[in-house]
């Protein structure tokens, strides 16, 4: 006998696709709705919370237990001057808006985080979707790319799909800055061919049906989904070629740099280019929160490799005409205590805190908001993070009012805030 | 929770009778009413609402000395008790007026309830607060000469633009209480301490029959000075589950579809549930006999029969010995095991297979294990080691069969270096001193967090920064709480790097507004004063572990049933509240106290679960059961835990895993380090530990593609052996039997032998094992 080689089912098993694909309807229906730029987002995604106090809104004049180490240096906008290990960002303070007055009350890393990348305030029993993830589900993917990509993978779950299923958590592309780096089991293994791949799913088809007609909660189905877009992925030269990172030119992947943020900037901008809608680059697990050791950590290490990855992104993305359509975000989920600690870190301080947006017709050299004396509270102009985010749905063409029923019954609007006026 | 008991016991006919809710009507003063339904319970036991057919539509008042109605031939009585007035006469803000913010969900998180309000108008959340709820209506809200022009009403009645719409009419109940509370000068509560303390829904359980059953909900409320009144109109109803039932602003539930949800029941910060099943009708005449094990299937069929849902059959031999192989000790059985257990003919056959199996040691570190992961054993400093002399523990608790309280209250007393110190003196284990050293800014009220979820079940994190929405918890309770913990302290040791857990001299917890000491308090109970030369520890751990905590037992039962299951009577495991109720409350009351009176015996409550049919009833849905999702109609079908599978992937191609570390030999359930493993256990959902959470068993894409060319399935797929020694056919049977724990049907064993008769033999075979491995039946519990 010979089995039945499932062609067709090999292409399309499920009837859901994995990464969200949308109808033909929801397609015209979004066009009519789109703006006239189909923007992408890169958010470099200081987990642990960036220290505006020694970045971007410095206090020269403050209190020795108050005051950073670092000297500031003038920019490209007159009058504003930033940290000095912040050079060629300095140079670049021109193209980009700095919000020196967001707000919240989170200061627990968890609940912060939830707030930053959603846009709710967390609840311990409501999953609230990342802003990402609601990306994903509402535009859907451009192509067989997944439509968010976290680089190097999401910590917990705030930067996941929460009550909007698996379906839109993001696809983990790990660490870029390593040599030879290739996405994990992309590729088939070695002996086997596409032709040998398709045998062995035909296979599994004849095993499975035994117990293919037992499940009702649409478990089997969405795994189903799953092994489509794997392969749609793995099969894809479009794919294989944006995650081939070593096709740049040496001089470029140095000019990012040859760190976790400066790769994964590079990488983004190339999986920007092929299609995915949202990539956020970090360092992994809340690298950002220095309660220690501050000083030496950011002249050395976090700054520098910040300055490189943001400062190469820009220049590369204004060069390839990408600059209008891709917003890139630079933030933490909060800033840092004005007071050195004994350990000479700082400590987690929602309150007042700095956040730097470039791009999609950002407003250049914009400055937005001022904090008090010692940099602790907003003095001028608070910006709420859920009018942020409302703001970012807007520019990508989303109804924000549109409400989700969650995962409790509850129900919760895409974002409960409004749009800042500001951010063009 | 009596009528819970009552509504659950096996179904017999018996005489139809009449009666009233609520069966006892108390009126404090003259002019007070109170609503009440009338149930009729025909000869099968079903409920129904009579109400509108029996009775007449008013209220009883305090000119009746009884309530009495004569209906369907039968008759019922409630007698009703006339009692002082319980305070001044007039509206009371708090009382009357604060009640119609919270059920015209004015004052609800989406609306003038949230963070910050709305336009301007800011309301406390659920009515928590009625002094600030006061003055932000009394501010510029109000019209003391013209209270019809007052802005509350004329926004709440959308006569001016009200973003919230109309809230109520102005004929309303809820208009005319608060324009009357106006023309009295809109005062607030001269004494405002009479609070609601609590709510009681009648029914509190009722399975309808069919779609457009209604039932009335009736609500009455206890004060703090004693009082009780109807608060019926007075109440916000909301259904968890508006598919399956609905309910009206007045307490009117009307049955959608089958299903089973609960009714929430709010006001005054007093949060009840009233659980409503829909069933498609009642038993039906040829329902079948089901034959009980024991009382876990007593109370499970006996659901089942009265919401007309049928189970599945029984498993099959071999879809048994895989399932609690799986579920005990994590493994598969060995072909030689499978062969001898499908041959055997003896009666008890599973029964002795579950005694054996929660016997082996692999059932003790699969336990371990997921203790382990919930104690977030071995993050930050204790590093590893920390995590080894944990897992050690808990492993050797359950090897011996260690009483459950033992076992908790071991850990709660636990003190001295984390090391894995001299035995104790029956040749166990000390303690993990480690517990109460799990980041290193571990403070009291982190231990009160853990440990309320842990072994009660109670979320009490929220009552930390604010009083609980919908739950009794405060910010006291939380504090109460903690102050158990005050004095427990992390000693810093250099030496060998090794911390201790130290139960200090001093110590004490603020409560965060009033800055005052707390005088640690239990759960709903006693204060216990610290003394110095005592550990009051040993307090909490005698109120915790006494066999009558309402919450200990229930809190295991719930977790150990989950893990058999795929889910917990309770969802999630560690959230019992009132708003959240159970699926099975008396199943749960009664596992509990069986669970207490074998004084805390782990074994023999798994054994009791495992015996049960309900345990052993096949996955395959029937047309009957098939959207039952949560009455346990059949076997849920569920992933597997990631250690199993990487375990089972090892022993289905006998390649076993290389742990680096850890010795040869080693299975994934014995790695006890955070996030350690390898990808497959954290792509496929081990915990890094870094916070209290369950485990995520959903896909995702990354797993999906580990397993159609990750290293992990490759490496084994290549690496197997295929014995030249057996016949294909005779190779076949043992790959199946050694995976699947069956044979390979007909149409399977065709069309190998065909390809592995045409083709490479070792080519067809790893084919077929990438196949089995990627399978459903390989990767689910079933």
């Amino acid at each position: 006998m010979k089995i039945p080689m499932h062609r067709r089912g090999f292409i399309r098993i499920g009837s859901i696709a994995a990464f969200g694909t949308l109808s033909w309807g929801d397609v015209l229906r979004l066009r009519a709705a789109a703006p006239a730029k189909d923007i992408s987002i890169i958010h470099l995604w200081l987990a642990g919370g960036l220290s505006h106090l020694d970045t971007f809104d410095m206090r020269p004049q403050a209190d020795r237990k108050y005051r950073s180490p670092f000297r500031q240096i003038p920019t490209t906008v007159d009058g504003l001057q930033i940290s000095e290990h912040l050079p060629r960002t300095a140079q670049r303070m021109n193209r980009v808006t700095l919000i020196r007055s967001m707000t919240h009350k989170q200061s627990a890393h968890g609940a912060a985080q939830t707030l930053m990348l959603s846009g709710h305030d967390a609840l311990p029993t409501l999953l609230a979707p990342a802003m990402a993830s609601v990306i994903a589900k509402e535009l859907g993917a451009r192509n067989e790319l997944p439509p968010y990509v976290n680089i190097p993978q999401p910590r917990g779950n705030n930067a996941r799909a929460g009550f909007l299923g698996p379906r839109y958590n993001p696809f983990s592309a790990g660490n870029v800055n390593v040599p030879n780096y290739s996405v994990r089991d992309m590729d088939l293994p070695l002996g086997v061919d596409w032709a040998r791949m398709e045998g062995r799913h035909s296979l599994l088809h004849l095993v499975d049906a035994k117990i293919r007609n037992w499940d009702t909660s649409e478990a089997f189905g969405t795994l189903d989904s799953y092994y489509q877009s794997a392969l749609e992925l793995m099969k894809s030269p479009r794919a294989k070629k944006a995650f081939n990172i070593a096709e740049e030119p040496e001089k470029v992947r140095n000019d990012y740099g040859r760190t976790q943020m400066g790769q994964g900037c590079l990488l983004a901008r190339r999986l920007v280019e092929a299609g995915v809608r949202f990539v956020s680059v970090g360092k992994g697990d809340n690298e950002w929160d220095h309660h220690a050791n501050l000083f030496p950590a950011y002249a050395n290490e976090f700054m520098p490799e910040l300055d490189n990855a943001f400062s190469a992104l820009l220049d590369d993305l204004e060069q390839r005409g990408m600059l209008d359509s891709t917003l890139v975000l630079v933030t933490g989920e909060f800033g840092r205590t004005a007071e050195i600690n004994v350990n000479t870190g700082r400590d987690h301080w929602p309150n007042c805190f700095s956040l730097v947006v470039a791009g999609a017709g950002v407003p250049r050299g914009q400055v937005v908001g001022a904090s008090d004396a010692d940099g602790m509270y907003v003095k001028d102009r608070p910006v709420e993070v859920p009018d942020f985010t409302a703001t970012i749905f807007k520019k990508l063409g989303i109804d924000f009012q549109k409400e989700y029923v969650s995962n409790i019954g509850r129900p919760l609007k895409i974002s409960a805030g409004k749009p800042l006026n500001f951010l063009g | 929770m009596k009528p819970l008991l009552l509504a659950l016991l096996p179904l017999t006919a018996s005489a139809a009778s009449l009666s009233i809710q609520p069966p006892r009507i108390v009126l404090h003063g003259p002019h007070a009413t109170q609503l009440y339904t009338v149930t009729f319970t025909d000869n099968q036991g079903y409920e129904h609402d009579v109400t509108t057919e029996c009775a007449s539509p008013n209220p009883a008042r305090a000119t009746m000395r009884a309530v009495a109605v004569s209906c369907r031939g039968l008759r019922a009585t409630a007698p009703v008790i006339i009692a002082p007035a319980a305070r001044a006469p007039g509206i009371s803000f708090v009382n009357d007026v604060s009640p119609i913010f919270t059920m015209s969900g004015c004052a609800g998180a989406n609306c003038h309830g949230s963070l910050r309000g709305q336009r301007g108008f800011k309301l406390s959340l659920f009515g928590v607060e009625p002094k600030l709820d006061f003055d932000a209506v009394a501010a510029q809200r109000i019209n003391r000469q013209q209270p019809e022009q007052s802005l509350l009403l004329k926004k709440a009645t959308a006569e001016t633009g009200h973003g919230g719409g109309l809230r109520f009419a102005a004929d309303s109940l809820q208009y005319r209480t608060i324009r009357d509370w106006i023309a009295q000068g809109a005062p607030y509560d001269q004494d405002d301490s009479v609070r609601a303390v609590s709510l009681r829904v009648y029914p509190e359980e009722r399975i309808l029959l069919g779609p457009q059953q209604k039932q009335q909900l009736i609500a009455v409320a206890t004060y703090s000075d004693g009082s009780v009144r109807d608060v019926t109109r007075l109440v916000q109803y909301s259904s968890n589950g508006p598919d399956t039932a609905q309910v009206t602003a007045n307490g009117v539930v009307t049955a959608l579809e089958a299903g089973e949800t609960a009714i929430m029941v709010r006001t005054m910060g007093q949060a009840v549930a009233a659980r409503i099943l829909v069933a498609a009708g009642p038993t039906a005449a040829d329902y079948p006999r089901l034959a009980a094990n024991n009382f876990v299937d007593e109370h499970i069929f006996s659901k089942l029969r009265r919401l007309n849902i049928r189970p599945s059959g029984p498993a099959t031999d071999s879809e048994f010995l895989r399932r609690v192989y799986l579920d005990t000790v994590g493994l598969l059985p060995t072909e030689a095991d499978t062969r001898r257990f499908l041959a055997s003919t003896a009666p008890d056959k599973r029964r002795a297979e579950i005694d054996r199996l929660l016997n082996r040691r692999e059932f003790a570190e699969l336990w371990a294990l997921k203790f382990t992961e919930l104690f977030r054993a071995g993050t930050r400093e204790a590093g590893a080691k920390g995590a080894r002399i944990v897992y050690n523990f808990i492993r050797d608790s359950f090897l011996a069969n260690k009483p459950y309280d033992r076992f908790v209250r071991e850990i709660l007393l636990s003190q001295g270096a984390h090391s894995f110190a001299a035995s104790s003196q029956d040749g166990l284990p000390n303690a993990p001193t480690s517990f109460y050293n799990i980041s290193f800014d571990s403070n009291a009220p982190d231990h009160a967090t853990n440990i309320s979820q842990l072994f009660l079940g109670v979320r009490l994190e929220c009552a930390k920064c604010h009083n609980h929405p919908w739950e009794k918890w405060t910010q006291d309770d939380f504090y109460g709480f903690a102050a158990f913990f005050a004095r427990v302290g992390i000693k810093e040791v250099y030496e060998n790097d090794e911390n201790a857990t130290q139960y200090m001299e001093e110590g004490a917890v603020e409560h965060p507004k009033t800055r005052k000491k707390m005088v640690a308090r239990v759960l709903d109970g006693k204060q216990v004063p610290d003394s110095q030369d005592a550990d009051i520890r040993e307090e909490l751990a005698a109120w915790m572990t006494a066999p009558d905590n309402p919450y200990f037992a229930r809190t295991m039962v719930n977790r150990v049933w989950k893990h058999y299951f795929g889910r917990g009577f309770v969802e999630e495991v560690d959230d019992f509240r009132v708003t959240n109720p159970a699926s099975h409350p008396a199943l749960l009351d009664a596992l509990a106290r069986d669970f207490a009176a074998h004084r805390f015996d782990l074994r023999h409550l798994m054994r009791t679960i495992l015996n049960s049919r309900a345990y052993q009833l096949s996955a395959e849905p029937s047309p009957s059961n098939r959207s039952d999702t949560i009455n346990f109609s059949r076997f849920p079908i569920r992933r597997l835990l990631a250690e199993t599978l990487l375990d089972t992937m090892s022993q289905a191609t006998g390649v076993p895993e290389k742990f680096p570390g850890y010795p040869p030999g080693t299975r994934a359930m014995q790695v006890y380090a955070a996030g350690a493993g390898g990808y497959l256990l954290s792509s496929f959902g081990r915990l890094s530990r870094d916070i209290l959470c369950e485990r995520d068993a959903q896909p995702d894409i990354a797993q999906t593609m580990h397993l159609i060319s990750g290293a992990t399935l490759q490496n084994k797929i290549t690496q197997a052996a295929f014995d030249p020694a057996l016949s294909n056919e005779q190779l076949l049977e043992q790959i199946y039997l050694r995976s699947l724990v069956r044979l390979p049907s007909a149409a399977e064993r065709t069309a190998v032998l065909a390809m592995a008769k045409a083709g490479d033999r070792r080519k067809v075979f790893e084919d077929l094992l990438w196949a089995i491995l990627n399978s459903k039946e390989f990767l689910y519990q079933h």
